[in-house]
């Protein structure tokens, strides 16, 4: 295929899947099954696109060219690794919401998965955006298709959750916004990986880098829910839970992480952000991040605000990663972008599975659920481990690597701390839910059961990716091949 | 001279003979099938002539004197590629508001849109200030026939207001001609884009005064409240086509002034500086004022005012980047205003009220239409690619090239607060519905040349995305010395 072809392909997929079920919407069963159709399709198409990047073609679609306003495709392992990783999830979780809506007898589903499927658009053009215009344009696409899911419930804390979300990740979009054209000002990129005149102009110009810096940080840290920019996320979880699931623990979060990475890595480079002492500044923001939000989450007893907090703390891991700057924390952080996002769906869509089972929300009335619901509570408890860092599971990967990247670093040493303390706060408010589900006894009356398949099937594998992956990294999406690559990639 | 290079002043003569055959046959109403047909096709004939005059359009500029005279003793008509832009853009948008509104009116307010229309084309072609002075003035009278409604005794006093205001406007340009005239001696605008010396005290009052009026009458804040009164209190398919290019058509004559006539903002920087606070502040408190109202027509009327403050802030930078960015925001929000005031006079026809609250039966009237609305809001939002992104984006390259940061700090808090008004009606889309109350109003089923009409602007506003890579190549003016 022509590289242009390629780039079509993609992103027909969700695109024409949006418009399918807008146009059957009065059939029920087709309409909900396109979804499922058209990420196979994506699927197929990014492994195509695999095979190609590993034989190392270069891939790339220039869409529109106009002086200073580019819009262009690329594809390097780090956004590939992103697209199938949205690809993958996606597939998941529009069975779950199948499940999910009906078995809550939600309304609007049309509206559901026409925009979910719109989402899923634009992270695949955030994904493989090859400069900051492209990459800003699908950013901004990305939360205005999130606004009809956070807003989903129409009801009162609805319209405040959506309100806020708004607010806080356009207000962002605009300073991002700024930062981009004053980097151009500057004559740096907007291309990821072209170090242009950055190392000139950290000598020349070091306080407007900082101010840019900043002004990123600020843009994409929103979405990476970075203290103090983080309290739209917690609230957002009004949201039916598939939204929660695959977007606030996937698409959306990720992009801002996926966005610092980019301008740390392919933008700034570490020697600038070590000149001018912002690893410093971003790790330590990440780190208070990690602790503060692990330590929220501990006070909280709603099931879905105890896993947005550790969503909170778990982004900036990866943040955190990219701060230290080694090769391995990169790596880690890379990797981490891929594990956490299926421990965190595993986790919501149990959560989500309780509550339309059970009506549930509270963990501290989840008592001998397990025994009824062993499949549900069995992925639970096999992703809260992984979560932890238990070896073998997919977690202990990245948090390996993130540990012996930063111990490698001796300017960075103390941030291993924070990875490990926070793994003690993970058992402190995970094990809690489980010991409960598994030893306490049933209060009479409550009657509960699995599922039905639409909510079993998508736990059962996203929980064996968490084992799988644990144990073959690499398998079929060379997840562990492109984290790699793509860490030697970003400029030192 | 061919015919060719004539073809463009066409529009002008064209108007005029239709308003007068409206107004002469406004006493035999009788007649009024066939006074429909000639105005119908003297406004294709008028579109026509524009694309033919824009096709044949050489780097020289057409100029047609009028009466023969030559140029700076008699009038003298300029089609240069920046008006005939605009001459293409009126004449599209008067055939969707004819097609849409002003088909079904009477006959004498009919002759009032030509003679509006007529006053518009003369206003973006005329090369002399003094000519320019007379069309102001038939542009007002005609506006308040058309606001003016006898079935509403409150738009009585607001279409008074907006015609003595606009006059208190139009005498401050007045004024500020007589200061230029005294020291210049001319008052044609290539000539007194030699002969005006920005340092001399006599133009500085007479460059103050002009603008001074102007800002009056692209109703910047604190200056703006005769607009939101006057398209509050009247009927929002004939406010539609006011709110949507005339205010514009000011802002043309602001461009020309400060880009081709002074050649750039610097030349007239104390004046130019004012416009850009005032502008900015615009930007600011607009939205949110939009934000906090419950009638349409006044949240759109208060939009419109953050919008063409977009096109202030443009002028008082005067760069080169700065005038793309105002040129397209005119397109822009033109088109998208045009859009929202239909939309809105849609519903009420549907509804019997302007309540922005009724905007929540939307998506179960329509959903293309409720697509429409969204399209158009988030352009004015900046969402990229619409065009609305671009503008901003223009005018960020241009405030960080000539570090103005008050001017980034400004258009960011506009974007937020102009989030506020956008999010406050789609939220409306959102509203739990009471389908029994309104299906007993909604007998009224859509004309199918309304939704040809709303279906064009919003084909229009998708080609402006496409037309961004090629704007800056295509729109030039003469005399800007950057």
């Amino acid at each position: 295929m022509i590289d242009w072809q390629h780039f079509v392909c993609l992103f027909s997929c969700p695109l024409i899947a949006c418009i399918l079920v807008l146009i059957f919407s009065k059939k029920p069963n087709l309409r909900d099954a396109i979804p499922g159709m058209a990420s196979l399709a994506l699927l197929y198409f990014l492994q195509v696109m695999k095979g190609q990047l590993i034989q190392g073609e270069v891939i790339h679609w220039k869409l529109i060219y106009a002086s200073n306003f580019i819009v262009h495709f690329n594809v390097d392992p780090m956004g590939l690794l992103f697209a199938q990783l949205a690809a993958f999830l996606w597939l998941c979780s529009s069975i779950y919401s199948v499940g999910y809506l009906r078995g809550g007898g939600y309304k609007h589903q049309t509206r559901f998965a026409s925009f979910f499927s719109l989402c899923i658009f634009s992270t695949l053009g955030v994904a493989l955006s090859s400069n900051l215009i492209t990459f800003f344009i699908f950013y901004e696409l990305l939360t205005l298709s999130t606004y009809p899911l956070v807003m989903h419930l129409q009801s009162q804390e609805a319209k405040k959750a959506s309100r806020q979300y708004l607010l806080y990740t356009l207000g962002a979009g605009q300073l991002l916004l700024i930062a981009i054209i004053w980097l151009q000002q500057l004559g740096i990129g907007p291309y990821f990986g072209a170090p242009g005149r950055i190392y000139d102009l950290v000598a020349s110009q070091p306080v407007q880098l900082t101010i840019i810096f900043m002004l990123f940080l600020i843009g994409f840290g929103v979405k990476a829910a970075i203290f103090p920019l983080h309290s739209w996320l917690p609230s957002a979880m009004v949201a039916p839970t598939p939204v929660s699931a695959l977007l606030h623990a996937v698409a959306v979060v990720k992009s801002g992480v996926f966005g610092i990475g980019r301008v740390m890595g392919f933008i700034f480079g570490s020697y600038a952000l070590q000149t001018l002492h912002l690893d410093i500044l971003v790790g330590g923001l990440a780190a208070f991040t990690i602790l503060f939000a692990s330590v929220r989450a501990l006070s909280e007893t709603q099931m879905k605000k105890i896993l947005a907090y550790s969503t909170i703390s778990q982004l900036s891991y990866i943040v955190l990663g990219f701060a230290i700057g080694t090769q391995l924390s990169i790596f880690g952080s890379l990797f981490h972008i891929v594990a956490h996002a299926f421990m965190k769906i595993t986790l919501f869509f149990c959560a989500g599975s309780i509550q339309i089972q059970s009506g549930q929300t509270d963990v501290t009335k989840m008592s001998g659920y397990a025994r009824q619901m062993p499949i549900t509570f069995g992925f639970f408890s096999i992703s809260a481990l992984s979560m932890i860092g238990t070896p073998l599971l997919v977690g202990f990967i990245s948090k390996w690597s993130f540990i012996s990247g930063s111990l490698s670093s001796p300017k960075h040493i103390i941030f291993a701390l924070v990875y490990i303390v926070s793994s003690l706060l993970n058992i402190g408010y995970f094990f809690p839910i489980i010991y409960r589900s598994c030893f306490d006894q049933i209060p009479v009356g409550d009657q509960i059961k699995e599922g039905s398949w639409k909510l079993v099937l998508p736990i059962f594998v996203t929980g064996l990716s968490v084992i799988t992956f644990g144990l073959f990294p690499d398998l079929i999406f060379s997840f562990y091949t492109l984290s790699l690559r793509a860490s030697m990639g970003f400029l030192s | 001279m061919s015919l060719y290079q004539q073809l463009f002043v066409a529009p002008l003569f064209f108007s005029f003979l239709s308003a007068c055959i409206c107004a002469w046959f406004s006493f035999r109403p009788s007649k009024k099938k066939y006074t429909q047909a000639v105005s119908t096709f003297f406004l294709f004939a008028s579109l026509l002539a524009t694309i033919g005059s824009l096709i044949h359009l050489s780097p020289e500029p057409l100029v047609y004197e009028y009466g023969g005279w030559p140029s700076p003793w008699g009038i003298v008509f300029f089609g240069d590629v920046f008006s005939l832009s605009f001459i293409f853009l009126l004449s599209v948008l008067a055939i969707i508001s004819w097609v849409f509104a002003f088909v079904h009116v009477s006959l004498l307010k009919q002759s009032m849109f030509f003679f509006l229309l007529f006053a518009l084309y003369g206003m973006i072609l005329t090369q002399d200030l003094f000519n320019f002075y007379v069309f102001l003035e038939i542009c007002s009278i005609a506006i308040y026939g058309l606001l003016f409604d006898r079935k509403h005794p409150a738009s009585a006093w607001f279409t008074f207001r907006y015609l003595s205001i606009n006059t208190v406007a139009a005498s401050f340009y007045l004024m500020g001609l007589a200061f230029v005239y005294s020291s210049c001696g001319s008052l044609n605008m290539a000539d007194l884009s030699t002969l005006i010396d920005t340092h001399n005290l006599t133009d500085k009052i007479g460059i103050f005064l002009i603008s001074l009026g102007f800002c009056i009458k692209i109703a910047l804040w604190p200056l703006h409240d005769w607009l939101t009164g006057a398209y509050g209190s009247s009927e929002s398919h004939t406010t539609a086509f006011i709110a949507g290019i005339v205010t514009k058509v000011f802002c043309i004559f602001l461009i020309r002034f400060f880009f081709s006539v002074l050649g750039g903002a610097e030349y007239a920087s104390s004046t130019a500086n004012l416009i850009l606070i005032f502008s900015c502040l615009s930007v600011i408190i607009a939205p949110y004022l939009a934000s906090k109202q419950s009638d349409a027509r006044v949240l759109l009327a208060y939009s419109s005012i953050s919008q063409i403050a977009y096109i202030g802030i443009a002028v008082g930078e005067g760069s080169m980047l700065a005038f793309h960015a105002a040129c397209f925001q005119i397109f822009h929000h033109a088109i998208g205003k045009t859009a929202l005031f239909f939309l809105a006079s849609v519903i009420h026809k549907k509804t019997g009220t302007y309540e922005i609250s009724n905007w929540r039966y939307w998506p179960s009237t329509s959903k293309w239409m409720t697509g429409v609305i969204v399209l158009c809001l988030l352009s004015f939002l900046g969402i990229p690619p619409l065009p609305g992104f671009f503008v901003k984006y223009w005018l960020f390259q241009s405030a960080l090239q000539s570090s103005h940061f008050f001017v980034i700090v400004s258009i960011t808090l506009g974007s937020i607060s102009t989030l506020l008004y956008v999010f406050f009606i789609i939220e409306q889309f959102f509203e739990k519905q009471d389908l029994n109350d309104f299906a007993s109003t909604s007998e009224t089923k859509f004309r199918i040349s309304q939704k040809i009409c709303i279906a064009s602007l919003s084909i229009l506003m998708l080609f402006l995305i496409g037309a961004y890579p090629y704007f800056e190549s295509w729109m030039k003016i003469e005399g800007f010395r950057p």
